[in-house]
């Protein structure tokens, strides 16, 4: 059983206060509003074994509710991947609606070991398999690593975008285990 | 008796502080939600407390002037409000998903009567910002005056790794007027594990 499930952001579905994403699962395309803090995505428990978010996660409102909902309709060891602009990036910020940027660090909040600090009641466990910066290659060619993860941490704009792969953990596990530090790579484009 | 009040504690709550939380548990003595000031009071009555605490607090609150008018109504006069947060240009300001808003040097002036900013409607607490100090690698800091510093700080991300305010309540309030008012800036090098 490896079902597949790819989200897309549906920008012909604006309305103040209302985000749609469609849902393809290889045999239904479905429009979902993920706006709402309980969103129900129309899927069984378990139901993935991959999950391919391109960009939407930066215009959901309630990120934890939704990842958590990932989290349940996904398969034990299911992949999730996104891809985003950088908090970094001038591309993070929409006029039209209302985004939120995210970093490459963001995602350990998907993950329980985020929450030794505090509860803030999600429930999901997503492990960050690999995080990628991707760059100019005209620019950053022949610079070395060290010096482009400076640049990055300190200019704008340098990040083309970033991807993140992460694995569902299940179950989940205890807020007590050690913050990961994830180091992201460095991909030329 | 000094009467402390450590606002958010989550999971780590302080010895000798009536520690508060949205969510109960152990060591929460007080469950109550800060984004709800607007409409639902703090449950303590006026001048309650001689100093406040919030760790990584106001970044998450989506309302927070009503929060800092229901502070300033349990605040002795001159009490302290201590709040530490990320620096609004650093990567941890937007890493939280459930961070709502960015925080820098100028964002606190607001809760002040007299200021820089025009006086919001319907807020008559009087916070003074007593001290902001900006937390720097002593590895990038080195060889650096603070002008050199301060001016990173307003020109590249992630420069400061966390941020202190210091507030002390002005009871009674003062009229509200429009002043350019000097903000005490300064520098903290904490030793990087």
């Amino acid at each position: 059983m490896s079902a597949h499930l790819r989200l897309e952001f549906d920008a012909a579905s604006w309305r103040p206060d209302h985000v749609e994403v469609i849902a393809s699962d290889g045999i239904a395309r479905n429009a979902i509003d993920v706006s709402a803090r309980n969103l129900p995505l129309p899927f069984a428990d378990d139901a993935f074994s991959t999950i391919e978010c391109g960009d939407v996660l930066r215009y959901v409102p309630e990120a934890l509710a939704f990842m958590q909902e990932l989290h349940r309709i996904a398969s034990a060891d299911a992949t999730a991947s996104f891809i985003l602009p950088d908090v970094s990036s001038d591309d993070a910020y929409s006029p039209a609606f209302l985004t939120r940027p995210y970093t490459p660090m963001s995602f350990i909040y998907f993950s329980q070991p985020a929450y030794r600090r505090a509860d803030y009641n999600y429930r999901g466990d997503w492990l960050i398999e690999e995080a990628i910066y991707i760059v100019r290659r005209e620019r950053y060619a022949g610079v070395p690593v060290e010096s482009v993860k400076a640049i990055l941490e300190h200019e704008r704009n340098q990040a083309l975008c970033f991807l993140i792969n992460l694995r569902a953990v299940k179950p989940i596990r205890r807020p007590t285990d050690p913050l990961p530090r994830i180091d992201p790579k460095i991909v030329l484009a | 008796m000094i009467s402390k009040l450590n606002l958010g504690c989550g999971r780590l709550p302080l010895e000798g502080w009536i520690n508060l939380d949205l969510v109960p548990g152990a060591g929460v003595d007080v469950v109550a939600d800060l984004d709800r000031c607007r409409t639902q009071p703090l449950p303590f009555p006026p001048e309650r407390f001689d100093e406040f605490r919030g760790s990584h607090v106001l970044e998450h609150l989506r309302d927070p002037v009503p929060f800092m008018q229901e502070l300033y109504r349990i605040a002795k006069p001159d009490a302290t409000a201590l709040f530490i947060l990320p620096y609004g240009s650093s990567d941890d300001a937007f890493e939280d998903p459930t961070h709502i808003r960015p925080w820098f040097i100028s964002s606190f002036a607001v809760f002040a009567q007299v200021g820089p900013t025009a006086p919001l409607p319907n807020y008559d607490a009087d916070w003074v910002t007593d001290e902001i100090v900006l937390d720097v690698a002593p590895e990038w800091a080195r060889g650096k005056t603070t002008e050199n510093l301060l001016d990173e700080v307003g020109r590249l991300r992630n420069v400061v790794m966390e941020m202190r305010v210091r507030f002390r309540a002005q009871k009674p309030a003062r009229a509200a007027s429009l002043a350019q008012v000097p903000v005490t800036v300064n520098f903290n090098f904490p030793a990087t594990a």
